[in-house]
């Protein structure tokens, strides 16, 4: 040993070194992630010795004359010097986990089935088997199948869209943009301008539309047969809209606040008020809940008996994504694209709680829910359109 | 390092540097071997000897401080080394001398002794405030400042982040989550875009540069992206930059890492959502205003993007306000050198030239260009910037390529050559900036792990001449390439008011191939015409022009104009702001020449439509009751008609002006349909001359006598039909000669015969 010590000592104490500054890092580390990094060690260790008995098994006793020896030198500097490279490796794999993993809630691994799409996807719109997305280069239509298939392709060559919706009837698309509100059919024809000026939000209903340019809302609705329009200033710029169906009434988000719009005695009249934490970019409803999505600050939930009672602070939702983009309810919970931090499972109670997080879909902005319950998404680092189905039990 | 190369060719040379290593090594092994103690007892606490307050040793604190914030760092040094010496357990002189050493310390081997010194100190202060996390935060700034030790700095930021939290000191927790970011953003730097070789061949620099596709080839076949690479450290860096802003919301440096993270990823929303909400409490950093004018220029909000773009320059400091205007480095280099030359209000004038010219169109609200450009210095300031040693990403040689040429499509990080002539990029990471539309690539090289890289081998060269040939390329922007040309006749006429000419223009707007593939029912055109001499182009006419869809024939749009001699640029756009490709622009540049009045002289030949009979006696281009054709296209068969002024003819004895005219048409070339064959073989018939391609079409030969009857010149007009010429583009020649001064004057005019579909 001491002749080993003699002959190798820079090169032993070098090794001692790393060893000795390496090992308190993996303790100091989380320990979730502790077994692995031994294991990594150990594993690299092995690999060193076997290595190292290769060389031996392989190499002449008399070719190693005054060179490394096999056991006294390359089984400890090979078995270390894998020991070490299995804790680095260790370090990256459990790195690329702690990025994968939520902050909250489980993993959930879902089965998708994706189109891809001409360009990054703006908007998403579903009534029954049909999906229309769309993009810069305009909206394609796509059947609601698995996985889905293309149509075709509407409002080709028009200049900054930004929203689709099916327009009531199913005969037409509503699409605004930043010069006009446009209706166009969806099986053929040119695109004819509804509204002129920057359309900044869209919702329908079964009977109408509701469009917003601004801080004015424009509403059309036909009952009996009867077509009326009417508009509303709200004071403020509008970013997001909804048919509130279990309410019969509009839902408008600002930077601000939600406001409920209702068509009463023939005029749009602004029947609610409630302030939001940050701006508005989408609005989803069910029977007992109201949700927006507000960028940073992430998703608002409000309980609608405690709205009717005109209680105004909302319920946040904890540990929710980053940014916001776009949400939909699916019976009782809420889906919310989180963007680069993928799609959130949120289920609402008397605390909103992360049930899980899937992140199959690198950068989902969109999310629609059909009629017959299949979540759509899009993906915009892909240019997908995407069914997602929850097949797959959370892990 | 010393540099033992060429020492130890004697013996006693040998036998100097043995003894030279051999102490180094001692040394080396003794603080190697004591290291790993050393660390480890110093993670032990110790538990705190308070000693009692010294006021000696804070003035000399406060005094130190004072001399730092007057720039004397020497001065603050030498006070601080008292202080420590007077009381070495004084937590603040412990922190503050430890700091101030490790601020100074340079990456290298240069300053051992110091960098003993500021470990000592901050190890000492450490053990005596265990719960100060500032000692830890300075302790990994010197780990980073250390060889080989640089990554057990991480450790080091965790403990100084843990200690803070615990004790609620946000602003170190800020500082320590910045500096763990930054451990992550350089290695999420250093890892993304990350090739690996799938077959058996380096990238060979050599051969990227002389080989035209070896670039695209290689990338194609020989490497393939690392999917996912440098993804992990991206979301660690992500996180800590967020923590360091939740410990301080105003942490800057903090906001920048965040905000460059998410522009890389292209996540614009986020990015102005972050930007606009840091701005709303501070509002003061340069790089945050260019990063939420970023996001709004790709989010498609020119004028949020414009607003904030000019905030980040009002930003900045003077020099480098100059430096960010400057247009050079959108230049040729001979042009940069000229402009960079010039007196202020000529180098003003030019910019403003410059802008304007780049801008797709003028009709817009914003220019395209200048937008574009800002994004493209804030993406380098975002991806380059390094504070620390005062560099500004547009300096660096990847940044300058960025302003010119926008983000590279495809950017690939190789592993180092095995090439042994390339010894600059040896050992080094490979970068390749690949443009596949213009097949354009460039070479960098970098230090493994760092974030720095410059152009490898004869990098430099290759985009000096690419630089010579395509100073600035806006191809990115999608609104460049969708502008259609509008075709534009001008003609040039003497005005009755002395050195003015009357400009005819007419200008034929192809809304055909604008709304070609729009399927909308109508559109709205807004038509401008703008006038400018060396300044500013300034709007002189603007008119909304409403079109039912589908439509074949082309709007079509004249104007007359009085213009003094000097140069006259004029710019007709048509923009239909609801369809994308609805965008037509033509430009064109005029001299107005002085009228001498001595020789004879004419105008411009102007192709026109009559409208009505002319006066009998024409004394301008009014009385020739004419419509100049819109564009110089003429339908096959069309007969059309020609009109010129002469100037200045000399009548003979009995009043008359005698002049011999003379015009002739020339085919030059023959617009053909059909496939490349046949194309190819009708070239190869006018080639050998069995086409008529290059003959007279029309010659024309007569005599004018005309009474001058007080009139400065001699208006013609003449109608002309080309019958069955084939299609194609033609040249007008026009002689007239002056019988009485014997003097000859000449003036051309190029047309098209086209079909109407064409």
């Amino acid at each position: 040993m001491s002749h080993f010590v003699r002959r190798h000592g820079v090169a032993t104490m070098a090794v001692v070194w790393l060893v000795c500054c390496a090992l308190p890092q993996p303790l100091a580390a989380q320990t979730a992630v502790r077994d692995s990094r031994w294991r990594y060690s150990i594993v690299g260790s092995l690999v060193g010795a076997a290595l190292a008995g290769g060389y031996y098994v392989a190499s002449d006793r008399g070719e190693r004359a005054g060179q490394c020896d096999p056991k006294g030198c390359a089984l400890p500097y090979l078995a270390v010097s894998g020991a070490i490279t299995g804790l680095f490796l260790a370090r990256d794999v459990d790195a690329q986990r702690r990025a994968d993993r939520p902050r909250t809630g489980t993993l959930e691994r879902l089965s998708v089935f994706s189109a891809a799409l001409p360009s990054m996807p703006l908007s998403l719109a579903i009534r029954d088997s049909m999906v229309a997305v769309l993009s810069d280069s305009g909206v394609s239509l796509y059947a609601a199948v698995r996985p889905p298939r293309a149509l075709q392709r509407r409002a080709a060559g028009l200049r900054g869209l930004r929203m689709v919706e099916f327009a009531p009837g199913n005969e037409a698309l509503l699409i605004g943009g930043q010069s006009a509100l446009y209706a166009v059919g969806i099986m053929a024809g040119p695109a004819r301008r509804t509204v002129n000026g920057e359309i900044t939000a869209l919702a329908v209903s079964d009977s109408g539309w509701l469009a917003a340019r601004g801080r004015t809302l424009v509403m059309e609705s036909r009952q009996g047969g009867i077509l009326t329009r009417d508009s509303l200033d709200v004071g403020a710029s509008v970013g997001a809209a909804v048919y509130d169906a279990a309410a019969a009434s509009w839902l408008v988000g600002t930077d601000s606040a939600l406001i409920r719009v209702a068509h009463r005695d023939g005029a749009l009249v602004q029947t609610g008020r409630w302030p939001s934490t940050g701006p508005i970019r989408a609005i989803a409803t069910n029977a007992q809940w109201i949700a927006t999505a507000e960028g940073n600050a992430g998703v608002t939930v409000w309980r609608r008996e405690l709205m009717t009672v005109g209680v105004l602070s909302p319920q946040r939702v904890p540990d929710g994504p980053q940014f916001a983009y776009d949400l939909v309810f699916s019976d009782a919970e809420l889906f919310v694209a989180g963007g680069t931090d993928g799609l959130f499972r949120i289920a609402l109670g008397a605390a909103a709680q992360v049930r899980s997080v899937s992140k199959e879909l690198p950068f989902v902005t969109l999310v629609r829910m059909g009629a017959d319950g299949v979540l759509w998404a899009g993906d915009r680092a892909r240019a997908t359109v995407v069914r997602v189905e929850t097949t797959m039990p959370p892990r | 390092m010393c540099d033992y190369s060429g020492i130890g060719d004697s013996p006693g040379e040998y036998t100097a540097l043995a003894s030279v290593r051999s102490v180094i090594s001692r040394f080396s092994l003794m603080a190697l071997a004591l290291w790993p103690l050393s660390n480890a007892l110093g993670a032990q606490p110790v538990t705190p000897s308070h000693t009692a307050p010294h006021s000696a040793v804070d003035s000399l604190v406060l005094r130190a401080n004072r001399q730092l914030s007057l720039g004397d760092t020497a001065a603050a040094l030498a006070l601080l080394a008292q202080a420590t010496d007077l009381a070495p357990r004084h937590v603040e002189a412990l922190y503050q001398r430890g700091r101030l050493l490790v601020r100074h310390l340079s990456l290298g081997l240069s300053g051992p002794p110091l960098q003993v010194l500021a470990w000592r100190l901050l190890n000492r202060g450490a053990d005596i405030a265990p719960t100060d996390g500032r000692f830890a935060l300075e302790l990994g700034r010197l780990r980073l400042r250390t060889p080989v030790l640089g990554a057990d700095a991480e450790r080091f930021f965790r403990r100084a982040a843990d200690i803070a939290r615990a004790a609620g000191d946000h602003a170190t927790r800020g500082e320590a989550s910045w500096e763990l970011g930054q451990v992550f953003e350089r290695r999420y730097r250093t890892a993304r875009h990350r090739y690996m070789y799938t077959g058996t061949i380096f990238f060979d620099q050599f051969a990227a540069r002389s080989r035209l596709h070896y670039v695209r080839d290689f990338l194609e076949q020989q490497a393939r992206p690392i999917e996912g690479a440098g993804s992990a450290e991206g979301v660690q860096a992500e996180q800590w930059y967020r923590d360091a802003l939740e410990a301080d919301p105003l942490h800057t440096p903090s906001a920048i890492g965040l905000l460059a993270l998410l522009a890389d990823a292209h996540r614009f929303d986020e990015l102005s959502a972050r930007a606009a909400s840091f701005l709303r409490q501070q509002p003061t950093d340069a790089t945050v205003w260019f990063a939420a004018g970023l996001a709004s220029w790709r989010l498609g909000q020119p004028a949020n993007a414009e607003r904030q773009f000019a905030a980040a320059v009002e930003r900045l400091g003077a020099p480098e306000q100059l430096e960010v205007l400057d247009i050079g480095r959108l230049l040729t280099l001979g042009d940069s050198i000229r402009v960079a030359g010039a007196v202020a209000p000529v180098r003003a004038a030019a910019t403003i030239r410059f802008w304007e010219s780049a801008d797709p169109l003028l009709s817009t609200p914003h220019n395209e260009a200048q937008l574009e450009y800002f994004a493209r210095m804030a993406i380098t300031m975002l991806r380059y910037d390094e504070p620390g040693r005062g560099l500004r990403g547009w300096r660096t040689d990847r940044g300058q390529v960025i302003v010119r040429y926008g983000e590279p499509p495809i950017e690939a990080l190789l592993p180092s050559t095995d090439n042994l002539a390339a010894r600059d990029a040896a050992g080094r990471i490979l970068t390749v900036f690949y443009y596949p539309a213009s097949e354009l690539s460039l070479v960098f090289s970098g230090a493994l792990a760092m974030s720095g890289a410059v152009f490898a081998g004869d990098f430099r060269e290759v985009a000096a001449s690419v630089r010579a040939d395509v100073p600035f390329q806006l191809d990115n922007v999608a609104l460049t390439h969708m502008v259609d040309s509008i075709a534009i006749q001008v003609a040039r006429f003497r005005s009755t008011a002395r050195d003015t000419h009357t400009v005819v223009l007419a200008a034929a707007v192809p809304v055909a191939t604008m709304y070609r593939d729009v399927e909308l029912d109508a559109g709205e055109i807004a038509l401008s015409l703008r006038r400018g001499a060396q300044d500013r182009l300034r709007m002189v006419d603007s008119q909304q022009v409403a079109v039912t869809l589908p439509v074949r024939e082309p709007v079509e749009y004249r104007r007359t104009l009085a213009a003094p001699a000097g140069e006259l640029r004029l710019r007709v756009e048509a923009v239909d702001p609801t369809a994308r490709q609805a965008n037509s622009r033509a430009q064109v540049t005029l001299d107005i020449p002085t009228v001498r009045g001595t020789a004879l002289a004419l105008s411009d030949v102007l192709l026109a439509r009559r409208t009505d009979a002319p006066l009998p006696v024409m004394r301008s281009f009014d009385d020739a009751r004419i419509a100049a054709l819109a564009g110089t296209r003429v339908s096959p068969r069309d007969t059309f008609a020609v009109y010129l002024e002469t100037y200045d003819a000399q009548p003979n004895p009995d009043g008359n002006v005698q002049l011999d005219v003379e015009l002739t048409v020339t085919l030059l070339e023959i617009e053909r349909d059909g496939d490349r064959v046949s194309k190819w073989l009708a070239n190869l018939a006018d080639l050998v001359g069995l086409t008529p391609e290059g003959d007279q079409q029309l010659g024309m030969r007569f005599t004018r006598i005309e009474a001058l009857s007080g009139r400065d010149r001699i208006p013609l007009l003449v109608s002309l039909s080309l019958g069955a010429a084939p299609v194609g583009r033609y040249r007008l020649d026009v002689t007239i000669h002056d019988r009485t001064q014997m003097a000859t004057a000449r003036r051309s005019r190029e047309f098209t015969i086209s079909r109407p579909s064409s």
